[in-house]
């Protein structure tokens, strides 16, 4: 027997004696665990197993009036890092870097970030995601995520907005209409792991989130872009601060372009200002100038006050009213209405005001639309600033005349020209079509839509004709003119208001519509803050005529008979039902018993020529007549077909 | 035959139920992850059964092998094992994965030395103190030798860094020189000793502060540094009396860290519940209470230290890491003996078990 043995058994039994203790320990600790704190545990672990769990649909896309893609829905990967899985933190940190070319410092933050999950570049390119398959390291890993592309860059950026990183329309159509872009579930309750995953278990496996639905605007992107180029270009000639070009379809109220200045490039929203951002055209309102004098002008021929050649005299540039003196940049003598408008005579208005009085003038300016929103769907519009008649000081008649202490949007005034241009009907302005499920069903049809009646088509046609003469010899927007069209328009040319008192800055436009009979296209041109010659009839009416231009020739408008006028079309197709339903449409008296002529016309104009004669047309080809059969004059009969050949 | 089979019916019995019941907690907790890494479930539990395979047959060896004859491997496993220690250190050699070089390829496989450590130390301290057992109540003679030895192979291994196994072989050879008959003041001064430089290894890597601190108070920082202990917690203490079921683990889905090796215990917790946690605790309490009785009757001191050394190897790392997984220590990085996925440690582990049940071959 070992010396030692007896002392051994005494240490290997203390020995037992400590494994007891630390059995107890553990057990007591598994049961306390468990037993004690299992539910509580439990309710921590459920808070982050279970939790609400934003599936992304993918977004549906926008389209332009002919289907031209303008935003678009792509997958992409984004990168995450789970800081507490990664082992090799500094070694990962400079590979990384260099992949995702981030900044070391960043990536190093990101990796001893004290978080389970973190984003290390979201929506990376698909040769970064790539290179970071290809690592096969620890902690880091990628996930599918919807990304919205912008195909065509910074075209019409204000109107479609943007959306965030979850895929959340945040300005214009995307969040104007990001219910139906979207898709409509939303949300589901599920269980994740720790890298927020939705999890396959007990019955969520089957969920499907259905795309989001696909909108088509109004909007004509050729036209679009014509508006942008022309309006940059004027914007940077006169070393403008900003702005604006709007086109409407005045019969329907159809935006088909709308542009601001600044341009704003939504595949690259965070990096832009909210300047950039701002849909000028609805969100500001501005001091119209002398374009507002079409209003009181419609409201002095509807009441009777005045009539086209009525005279009066313009004081020779100096008149005082109500303890103000009241200047014409041009002195005159004793003009006529007409002319008045013509040369934008403040003091022949002011006349024309005083005898309208107040409450009739603003009656019309109401009926106009304006004080109040047009009702355009995109999101952010201001009604401007317009103060009731009771409030306004004697010399308010005479400052609302020719466009000052009011001020309205662009978007407005380009409605109440509209307004003119189809025979006297306000439209509710809009840029969305209809919106289309991914089933193909019309969830949304945007129509027409007929805000009231402001003017007669008398008035309306006269008032039209006393505004051509504006762009014609004599008038303040020559510049404007198109050749091969009349154009009718106005221009203007406002002081900006700083504090209370007007500033030397100014607010330039033109506002008009073409042709002036049978008016296509409204257009308004601002520019904001010209630097040298301000004027609207010098720095935005050269703008409006290339616009306009460009646009006449893109909707395939005719020019006037026996212009000579090198055309180049490239006609659009527009839907049959959508031209028939067109108001306020003019046309030339046609013997009845005769086939009439439809020699030259695009085929807009022969269908609304063929339909309010309720003749049938055949269509062939594209462009503008050059063939009919029968030739015009020949008798018709009561349902006469007329087939027509054209060549563009 | 029956000289094959007259060992410790409990142990083997233990041993026999921790493995399969491990197989199948791998298999349960690396699935997904495997899954995410590999596109491939089963990959880590096919090479758990292979080293399964191999560990069986380690342990069918070793417990044939006379237990006396364990006495000649002791230097030859220690040069050996010091051998391979090193030569993980070496880059191009060593395989490093997630900061630290722990693996050796031994052909074609990834081999952990700092497993082959522990047993080797375990059967060097045997030998030793059963050599020196009459001058035992020396200092010079009796103690500082051991702890040269044990100090190198701790240094070594902190150089990895591998401070869980490190701090294994420290415990080894304190409560060995305990049994061995060392006297009570020379561990204590060398402890107090020792506790300077310990305070130091702990505080030098931050790493393993912020561990320190986070193990006092988890909750203060439960998404950061507190993050696997709460997350451990959680996993645990979800499971209440009967589990959520085998496979039904909602934590080992990423929330926890190597769900299959360092916080096996945790998803048996949650999986098992109380019982299945207690089951495991009962089972290694069996192979500790035979191995501390077998201990108590051996009389030729190599075999009585061996005994003791395995016992205390196999049962320390076992609670030490359902201690961790509870809250109970700072996080280590142990694995649980014949449970945690892991090649090197399931084959050491049941050659270690072999050996134990060699040592009791007709002594029971």
């Amino acid at each position: 027997m070992r010396r030692s043995l007896k002392r051994n058994q005494l240490r290997v039994n203390c020995v037992k004696v400590v494994f007891l203790l630390v059995f107890a320990i553990v057990g007591g600790r598994a049961f306390y665990l468990q037993v004690f704190q299992g539910d509580k545990l439990m309710r921590l672990g459920q808070r982050q197993h279970l939790k609400e769990w934003i599936v992304l649909p993918k977004r549906g896309a926008l389209y332009d009036r002919a289907n031209e893609p303008l935003a678009l829905s792509l997958e992409s990967q984004s990168v995450y890092v789970r800081p507490h899985r990664l082992r090799d933190a500094a070694e990962a940190k400079i590979t990384l870097a260099r992949i995702l070319h981030l900044k070391a410092a960043d990536v190093e933050h990101k990796l001893a970030a004290n978080k389970p999950f973190v984003w290390l570049k979201r929506q990376v390119s698909p040769a970064e995601a790539e290179q970071i398959q290809a690592l096969r390291l620890d902690g880091i890993g990628m996930y599918f995520e919807p990304t919205r592309y912008y195909p065509q860059g910074a075209l019409a950026g204000q109107i479609l907005g943007f959306v965030n990183r979850d895929s959340e329309g945040l300005e214009g159509i995307e969040l104007q209409y990001n219910d139906y872009i979207r898709g409509a579930a939303g949300s589901s309750v599920s269980e994740r792991d720790a890298l927020g995953r939705r999890v396959l278990v007990e019955g969520v496996e089957g969920l499907q989130v259905p795309p989001g639905s696909d909108v088509q605007l109004t909007l004509d992107t050729s036209i679009q872009h014509l508006a942008e180029k022309e309006l940059e270009a004027a914007v940077h000639k006169h070393r403008a601060k900003a702005g604006v070009a709007i086109v409407v379809d005045p019969a329907t109220g159809e935006v088909l372009a709308l542009a601001n200045y600044p341009t704003f490039d939504p595949n690259k929203a965070s990096q832009q200002s909210a300047d950039q951002r701002r849909n000028r055209a609805v969100t500001d309102s501005f001091e119209p100038g002398s374009t507002f004098k079409t209003i009181l002008a419609a409201a002095a021929l509807e009441e009777g006050v005045v009539g086209k050649d009525d005279l009066f005299y313009c004081e020779m540039g100096k008149y005082n009213y109500a303890g103000r003196v009241i200047h014409d940049t041009h002195p005159q003598g004793w003009l006529p209405f007409a002319k008045i408008l013509q040369v934008s005579s403040n003091i022949g208005f002011t006349k024309v005001a005083e005898k309208l009085k107040k409450e009739r003038y603003f009656k019309y300016i109401d009926k106009f639309g304006f004080g109040r929103v047009t009702g355009i769907d995109v999101p952010g519009e201001v009604p401007g600033l317009l103060r009731k008649p009771e409030s306004w000081a004697a010399i308010d008649l005479a400052t609302h005349a020719f466009g000052q202490g009011i001020s309205t949007t662009p978007m407005q005034m380009v409605m109440a020209y509209a307004a003119v241009a189809n025979g006297g009907l306000l439209m509710r302005p809009y840029v969305t079509r209809k919106i289309i499920s991914p089933q193909g069903q019309v969830l949304v049809e945007n129509q027409p839509q007929i805000v009231r009646r402001v003017i007669s088509e008398k008035t309306a046609k006269l008032l039209a004709s006393m505004l051509r003469d504006v762009t014609t010899e004599g008038g303040t927007g020559v510049a404007a003119k198109v050749d091969g069209f009349d154009v009718a328009g106005k221009t203007g040319t406002a002081q900006k208001a700083e504090h209370g008192v007007y500033s030397k800055k100014r607010v330039g436009s033109f506002v008009g519509f073409v042709p002036a009979e049978n008016p296509r296209l409204v257009s308004l041109v601002l520019i904001d803050e010209p630097e040298g010659n301000v004027y609207g009839g010098v720095v935005a009416a050269p703008a409006f005529k290339n616009i306009a231009q460009g646009a006449l020739r893109r909707l395939a408008v005719a020019p006037r008979e026996g212009a000579v006028f090198p055309t180049a079309p490239n006609p659009t197709e527009p839907s049959l039902p959508r031209l028939l339903k067109r108001p306020g449409v003019q046309l030339a008296a046609i013997k009845e018993d005769a086939v009439p002529d439809f020699h030259g016309l695009s085929m807009r104009e022969a269908l609304e020529k063929a339909q309010s004669l309720h003749i049938t047309l055949k269509v062939q080809g594209n462009g503008y007549v050059i063939k009919q059969m029968p030739a015009p004059g020949e008798r018709r009969s009561e349902d006469q077909v007329v087939v027509v050949n054209l060549q563009g | 035959m029956r000289d094959a089979l007259a060992v410790d019916k409990w142990i083997l019995l233990a041993v026999i139920c921790l493995v399969a019941m491990g197989v199948v907690m791998v298999l349960s907790t690396s699935y997904l992850y495997s899954q995410e890494r590999y596109a491939d479930g089963t990959y880590f539990f096919r090479k758990q059964l292979f080293a399964m395979g191999g560990g069986v047959i380690a342990l069918i060896v070793c417990s044939l092998i006379p237990s006396h004859q364990y006495r000649r491997f002791a230097y030859p496993l220690l040069a050996l094992t010091l051998l391979a220690l090193i030569l993980v250190l070496i880059p191009g050699i060593g395989a490093s994965r997630g900061g630290a070089r722990r693996w050796i390829a031994v052909a074609g496989f990834a081999f952990q030395p700092s497993e082959l450590a522990k047993l080797a130390i375990v059967v060097y301290l045997a030998h030793s103190i059963a050599k020196k057992e009459s001058v035992i109540g020396t200092f010079t003679i009796g103690v500082l030798p051991h702890m040269i030895v044990t100090g190198l192979f701790a240094g070594v291994l902190l150089l990895e860094p591998d401070f869980g196994s490190a701090l294994i072989l420290t415990m080894l050879l304190y409560s060995m020189l305990f049994i061995g008959g060392v006297r009570l003041h020379h561990l204590l001064s060398t402890a107090l000793l020792a506790l300077p430089l310990l305070i130091y290894v702990m505080t030098k890597a931050e790493y393993r502060m912020r561990r320190l601190l986070s193990f006092m108070d988890p909750w203060s920082d439960a998404s950061g540094s507190g993050f696997h202990v709460v997350q451990s917690l959680i996993a645990f203490g979800s499971g209440q009396l009967w589990g959520r079921g085998l496979g039904e683990s909602r934590q080992k889905l990423f929330y926890l860290p190597e769900a299959h090796t360092d916080f096996v215990y945790s998803v048996i917790g949650e999986e098992l519940g109380l019982l299945g946690a207690l089951a495991v605790l009962t089972l290694f309490g069996v192979i500790i209470a035979r191995g501390l009785r077998l201990t108590s009757r051996i009389e030729e001191p190599f075999d009585q230290y061996l005994a003791f050394g395995l016992t205390v190897l196999l049962g320390l790392q076992a609670l030490i890491h359902m201690g961790v997984v509870m809250g109970l220590m700072p996080t280590k990085g142990l694995v649980l003996p014949f449970i945690s996925y892991g090649g090197s440690a399931m084959l050491i582990n049941l050659a270690e078990a072999g050996i134990l049940l060699s040592l009791s071959r007709r002594r029971v």
